[in-house]
């Protein structure tokens, strides 16, 4: 039972796609607009979206709406009615065309087809494996899920390039790791997480030290006070995937060595999240330094120092030209200082010109003469 | 992305189509020979495979490896019937006809690979999915209810689908063929595997189709599995996915709608588990059809022993010697009882088995049952009513021996029934036996219950009996004891 979206846009075509599609097995959905298709498509999991009948303008709309909105993991296919330049739709990223009139049963296996293949449960392996994303399913969520099955399992955690593992033994925590931290310090590196993706894999872990040593519970509570207090210590911080830098224009004041290494850090752009992955340190002392450095304006949000940096180039280059402008019209040492011009209000005399009078030799006439000859004949 | 393209193609398309495809940026090798081609892809595995519709052999199979990559069938033309053979075949897209033919196919094979790869990525990083044995139903559903999810689950095992959704953790509606709510969420649980795909969604409320809250769905779900499980041990041994038989065709007879309906999906998926999964009846629906046909004969586990179905040697010896007389080649049985005590339904019973054909009459039912060595066995049914003695008397000569059915329930009608069967055995000295009809508890005690209020005399057995058991009404054969006993000889 797959779940069908079509965009809508003539009313007119709305009987007969439902006559089309009734007895089939397929849940369909029918809108008009495209606000209507973000608003269905934050509300359900299509399998396909049929554009129907398409034009190229308002499929490419479409498409572009459903990349900004992260719904391009629904496939799209235009239903084309007598379009004169249907090579214009190749250009999209669409997962097949349909050109109408086309018989029934070869319309339900191409559909069907291209359902199949984007269908991730399709190809699935049976087995242990389960993966999504971490949005859904937070460690917390993973941990407490593994625990009640009491199963063996190796959990990886990505994002944002980061990987960590987890291992589970009969349901308990055993050990993890992410980069050089292992154990609880690795756990609560990656128990913040507020995206990203999981996978599991269910495979025997029995050789696997227990390194973590206190209860799932236990760790359970040690992650949620962490999170609780690291909520506290966030407000005012800028968002976790929003970039921050080093102030340049900051003046240089003795830093902690924590402090250093935020700074060192922070010389090119990084995120939150990522200045929290990449130190080894605690993230609450981390924030907490880092709530410092931005009190003393020692670090920013990216856009922000990128504007005073810019502010103060734009500053120092107008005050360069002013002084370049200004070194103009400085005495040179040794010269005589004068005006460069003179202005009379009154008694205005104007200037008297001299011009010798002008004195041609003997041998210029005859050239003159012979010349004006010439060009009489 | 530089894709790998293999083009199977005898004729004078193959190079164009190779150019168009090296202009999309992929790597192409042409075959013109289908050996050729299925070494290759023994050893190498292309993205896609564009393959003219002459260069596979019509109507026959796809070799296996063929299967592996997905496969563009081209032509210059072809029908509509044949571009939908193909798709049974296996193709992931069919191209015919049209202008630039080189042009539309590199199109369209663009649009495949486009699909199978980019956008299944894509869909893979935007839900959760796995199999139901890494995390079951129960497992995500407690989740969500803990975590306040509001979720779209779909769940699938072998072909068929359920869909579910939760908001702020509680099933707010849920989906499958023939089923919804409750129904359909039961039918999920119980998949035995399969598989789940997930993901959140947004909305700022919901209503909810299902009155039950997902705490009592869940510990519906356990009620449900004990069900399960304790017809699974009465009936397999506690095998969880035993294979069904129909034992008795002939009693499937006069079977309620349901019953039918699952006995006529069980002739199609034999296997428990399957029968399960394709029944259009709620899970326990399913499985108290399946009791009741098992019960009553119509079907038998695969690993059962063969029923008896036909009286044995031993059986109609005993009837030769015990019940008919000395040379006598045939003999009347009569049944007794109130309607509702199961009386029609043991004339079946012995009818059913036996092959013999009912004929009915008012208030009799009668049937010819042929022995082994010339010898036939009559049964009647006859109604305890106003013309019990009129019929009996009619039917008499010939009646060599009794069964009274008595409805346990049925505890108003023990004193008229009391009162006529003593009646009877006065008025015909035959071998009798009670037979004791919907029983459901202590059989002991409500065999002890009957002789109390029955002025039984004491050969007279009485015995609990399912009508719809061929055995059970074999063993009430046994319990018809030649000499009647003297009139006042009663059991305490």
């Amino acid at each position: 039972m797959h779940d069908i979206l079509i965009y809508l846009l003539e009313k007119e075509s709305e009987n007969e796609v439902r006559a089309l599609f009734s007895g089939e097995k397929y849940n369909l959905t029918i809108v008009e607009d495209l606000e209507q298709v973000v608003e269905v498509c934050q509300q359900e999991l299509f399998d396909l979206l049929l554009v129907w009948p398409a034009g190229y303008d308002k499929t490419a709309n479409l498409m572009t709406l459903l990349e900004v909105n992260q719904f391009d993991y629904i496939p799209v296919i235009p239903v084309l009615k007598d379009d004169p330049q249907p090579e214009a739709f190749l250009k999209l990223p669409i997962v097949d065309l349909l050109r109408l009139p086309l018989p029934k049963p070869e319309f339900f296996a191409i559909i069907h087809q291209a359902i199949k293949d984007i269908d991730v449960q399709a190809s699935m392996v049976e087995g242990m494996n389960w993966q999504g994303s971490i949005e859904e399913y937070s460690l917390l969520d993973l941990i407490q899920m593994i625990e009640n099955g009491e199963r063996d399992a190796e959990l990886i955690l990505s994002c944002e390039s980061k990987t960590g593992y987890v291992y589970f033994h009969k349901g308990k925590l055993v050990a993890a790791e992410f980069q050089s931290q292992r154990g609880l310090e690795a756990l609560q590196k990656m128990g913040f997480w507020p995206k990203g993706q999981f996978e599991t894999r269910l495979s025997d872990q029995a050789a696997v030290k227990d390194e973590i040593g206190s209860s799932n519970q236990e760790v359970l509570m040690a992650l949620l006070e962490k999170m609780l207090k690291l909520g506290q210590l966030y407000q005012g911080l800028p968002e976790l995937f929003e970039e921050i830098m080093k102030n340049p224009l900051a003046q240089p004041a003795e830093l902690t060595p924590l402090q250093d290494r935020i700074a060192n850090f922070c010389q090119t752009p990084i995120s939150v999240f990522n200045l929290l992955v990449s130190l080894a340190d605690g993230n609450e002392d981390i924030l907490l330094e880092l709530k410092i450095m931005m009190q003393m304006g020692l670090v920013g949000r990216r856009q922000e120092v990128e504007a005073l940096v810019q502010e103060e180039r734009e500053r120092s280059g107008l005050s360069k030209f002013f002084s370049s402008i200004s070194s103009m019209f400085k005495k040179k040492p040794g010269a005589e200082e004068a005006p460069a011009y003179e202005f009379f209000e009154d008694d205005f005399i104007p200037p008297k010109v001299e011009i010798p009078t002008l004195r041609l030799s003997s041998e210029d006439v005859q050239k003159i003469k012979t010349r004006l000859e010439a060009a009489a004949k | 992305m530089a894709y790998l393209v293999h083009i199977a193609s005898a004729s004078e398309k193959a190079a164009p189509l190779a150019e168009k495809c090296r202009q999309a940026g992929w790597e192409t090798q042409v075959f013109s020979q289908p050996a050729e081609l299925l070494a290759t892809l023994e050893k190498t595995l292309p993205d896609i495979v564009l393959a003219e519709y002459a260069f596979f052999p019509r109507g026959k199979e796809l070799p296996e490896s063929l299967s592996k990559a997905p496969l563009l069938i081209f032509a210059e033309e072809m029908d509509p019937d044949t571009r939908l053979e193909w798709y049974q075949r296996g193709a992931a897209r069919v191209v015919s006809g049209g202008e630039d033919l080189p042009a539309r196919v590199s199109a369209f094979a663009g649009m495949v690979l486009h699909r199978k790869n980019t956008v299944r990525r894509t869909r893979q990083t935007s839900v959760t999915y796995g199999t139901l044995q890494a995390f079951s139903l129960a497992e995500v559903l407690q989740n969500a209810l803990l975590e306040k999810k509001n979720l779209i689950l779909k769940i699938r095992h072998k072909d068929r689908d359920v869909k579910i959704r939760t908001f702020q953790g509680h099933i707010v509606d849920a989906v499958t063929a023939h089923l919804t709510r409750e129904d359909a969420v039961l039918k999920a649980m119980m998949f035995p595997g399969g598989s789940s795909i997930i993901r959140g969604y947004q909305k700022l409320e919901e209503r909810a189709a299902l009155p039950a809250s997902t705490l009592a769905i869940l510990s519906e779900t356990s009620f449900t599995r004990e069900r399960v499980r304790k017809f699974l041990e009465g009936f397999a041994g506690g095998a969880a996915n035993p294979e069904f038989r129909v034992a008795s065709p002939q009693r499937a007879a006069g079977l309620p709608e349901d019953r039918a309906q699952v006995l006529e999906l069980l002739q199609k998926y034999p296997a428990f588990q399957d029968l399960l999964l394709h029944s259009p009846l709620p899970v326990l629906k399913t499985v108290y059809a399946l009791a009741t046909l098992a019960t009553r004969g119509v079907i038998a586990h695969k690993g059962e022993a063969e029923v008896v179905e036909t009286f044995q040697l031993q059986d109609i010896e005993y009837i030769r010697k015990t019940l008919l007389s000395e040379g006598a080649r045939s003999g009347n049985l009569v049944i007794l009882g109130m309607p509702e005590s199961g009386r029609s339904e043991l004339v079946r019973t012995l009818a059913g088995f036996q092959k013999g054909s009912i004929k009915s009459v008012q208030s009799l039912d009668f049937v010819r049952i042929p022995l082994q060595g010339n010898l036939t066995l009559t049964v009647f049914g006859v109604s305890t009513d106003q013309n019990l003695l009129t019929v009996l008397e009619k039917i008499s000569p010939g009646m060599i021996a009794g069964i009274l059915l008595i409805d346990y329930r049925q505890k108003d009608q023990y004193e008229f029934l009391n009162y006529l069967f003593s009646r009877i055995i006065q008025l015909y000295p035959v071998p009798f036996v009670v037979g004791l009809t919907n029983v459901k508890g202590d059989l002991v005690k409500a065999v002890k219950e009957v002789r109390k209020n029955f002025n039984l005399p004491k050969n007279i057995d009485v015995v609990p009996v399912q009508p719809d058991s061929f055995p059970d009404a074999r063993k009430l054969l046994y319990h018809l004891h030649a000499a009647p006993a003297e009139q006042g000889e009663t059991h305490a």
